[in-house]
């Protein structure tokens, strides 16, 4: 059976047709706040106070906010209704509860990153692109989020924020770097948050708190005045339990923007409207060698569900995939090293030891090695792009295990033991490499979720969220949320 | 002075880039170099 067919009309979205007050909006999602707001079955404001009201039930376990911002939050939603009551069109997005990974600029607050070091930076002045963005859409932002030191990191472990917990488990990681991203949203505390991946940084947080993130193609979404880590393969994106939340962010935040070099200068591509179309017609393969080796077998049935979900019977070789993570290793390290010369020069005891050994050590790599680095990922970018000359979408595991257990180092990989922390990222670091639009969608396996990546070719973000929107509405791939929260 | 040639390029470059490098980092730094220089080979 070819179960493309299981593109089916889309859920209900609207809220049913009656006047009565919605009073509980814990169990809605972004879109339903949206409507429900502007609908004036709800206030932004009572939304937002739900919303402060989950983070101080929930965060001293999950431990996923470093700042909320609760008078900044009361005061755009009090503009949401009175934009409302005025008749104003108050946004797609309005009056939903949304907050930040850390490296965000958020205007008073220093942007730390993950770190100690930058908590001595003045304040922002100005809120990040991508904030502006979604407040201009009507979203309220009530806070910023904890994450791995200067987004080097897998784990979602904070040696000075302490680490973010996996609501499934809080025992567990969150993954990172983004895990307060993870964290807050899988929890259910907001329905939406950005975050950053570099190497994996969206999906290994979806992959194992259950949820759906959207790594961008590229240059798509703005960066300005978030804080970096490589630039040359960082990308912002955010994080939802739906499909159609996750396309509602990424729609507001689309557009050009001259304040990040890299952003492109396309004109915005709504995907929202797009999401029901039929995926019948899409070319899907299942990527196989690398991908198919290094898994844990709950990854392998994960990704087993999907195919057998899409009706897939193709299987592709993305060319020299284990270089391709080689070589973003290498200029990972590099750049990231790079970036923060001075700092490891002038407070090398204030950074994590183990961040900071690895930044050591990029320093110390020779360029002719980071060149060939370079010459092989442009020769690897061609190989990839030619093969999306035949195939639409490419399914592959986010991650090759379940969320391990906090404080974890090592686990043991086709018999081979490996360190946890530089190993979760291996079936990530090939596709963010080349920028490649990938979403991760949460397979709702028992004990714990985990994730697969949904890739497209370059600019193909529609594809690759109208698949991730049919699996979740034929029942294969969810974000419920997690006992307790 | 250092007797390993990768401790003697830890030291040389610690001190041409002005990189305080403790002794008690320097096993850590050390790993994660051979680890790097590794993917470098492959990844070239």
């Amino acid at each position: 059976m070819n179960s493309r067919c299981l593109t089916k009309p889309s859920r209900p979205v609207s809220l049913q047709p009656d006047t009565a007050m919605i009073e509980n909006p814990d169990d809605l999602s972004a879109l339903e706040i949206a409507q429900a707001v502007t609908g004036r079955k709800m206030s932004a404001l009572g939304v937002t106070e739900a919303a402060l009201a989950r983070i101080a039930k929930h965060d001293s376990i999950l431990n996923a906010f470093t700042d909320v911002t609760a008078d900044r939050a009361r005061a755009k939603a009090r503009a949401v209704d009175a934009a409302v009551a005025a008749g104003h069109n108050a946004g797609p997005l309005a009056g939903v509860p949304f907050a930040v990974k850390n490296l965000f600029d958020v205007q008073g607050l220093s942007t730390r990153a993950g770190s100690k070091i930058n908590r001595d930076r003045r304040p922002s002045p100005r809120d990040a692109t991508l904030i502006e963005r979604m407040e201009a859409a009507g979203a309220v932002l009530v806070g910023a989020l904890n994450m791995g030191e200067y987004a080097y990191d897998f784990t979602g472990e904070n040696v000075h924020d302490g680490s973010s917990r996996n609501p499934h488990d809080v025992t567990r990681m969150t993954g990172g770097s983004s895990g307060g991203s993870g964290g807050a949203v899988g929890g259910g505390l907001v329905p939406l948050a950005l975050g950053s991946d570099t190497n994996g940084s969206i999906r290994v947080p979806s992959s194992f708190c259950g949820i759906f993130g959207l790594k961008p193609t590229y240059g798509r979404l703005s960066r300005a005045r978030s804080f970096p880590f490589v630039a040359s393969f960082d990308h912002l994106g955010p994080f939802a339990r739906r499909v159609d939340d996750l396309a509602l962010a990424y729609d507001a935040m689309q557009g050009p923007d001259t304040e990040d070099a890299a952003c492109t200068t396309r004109p915005v591509e709504s995907v929202t409207p797009l999401l029901t179309q039929d995926i019948g017609s899409l070319r899907i393969a299942v990527a196989g060698g690398y991908f198919q080796n290094n898994v844990f077998p709950e990854a392998s049935e994960a990704v087993a569900r999907v195919a057998e979900a899409l009706g897939i019977t193709r299987v592709v070789e993305i060319p020299e995939a284990a270089r391709a993570r080689a070589a973003a290793y290498v200029i990972s390290t590099t750049e990231g090293a790079s970036l923060h010369l001075d700092r490891l020069r002038q407070r090398p005891d204030d950074f994590d030891p183990a961040v900071r050994d690895r930044l050591l050590a990029g320093a110390m790599i020779p360029a002719p090695l980071v060149d060939r680095a370079q010459k092989f990922r442009r020769w690897y970018r061609a190989q990839v792009l030619e093969l999306f000359k035949s195939v639409d979408v490419i399914i592959a595991p986010a991650t090759p295990c379940v969320a391990p257990k906090l404080g974890q180092a090592t686990f043991v990989l086709d018999g081979v033991e490996l360190p946890v922390r530089a190993n979760i990222g291996i079936h990530t670091q090939p596709i963010s490499f080349i920028g490649l639009p990938v979403v991760a969608v949460p397979v709702p396996l028992e004990p714990m979720p985990i994730g697969v990546q949904i890739i497209a070719a370059p600019w193909r973000e529609d594809i690759a969220l109208r698949v991730a929107y049919a699996l979740e509405h034929a029942g294969v791939v969810a974000a419920p949320r997690p006992r307790g929260f | 002075m250092a007797a390993d040639p990768l401790d003697a390029y830890i030291d040389a470059v610690s001190n041409a880039l002005a990189l305080p490098i403790e002794e008690a980092w320097k096993r850590a730094v050390k790993a994660n170099l051979e680890v790097v220089a590794e993917a470098g080979a492959a990844g070239g």
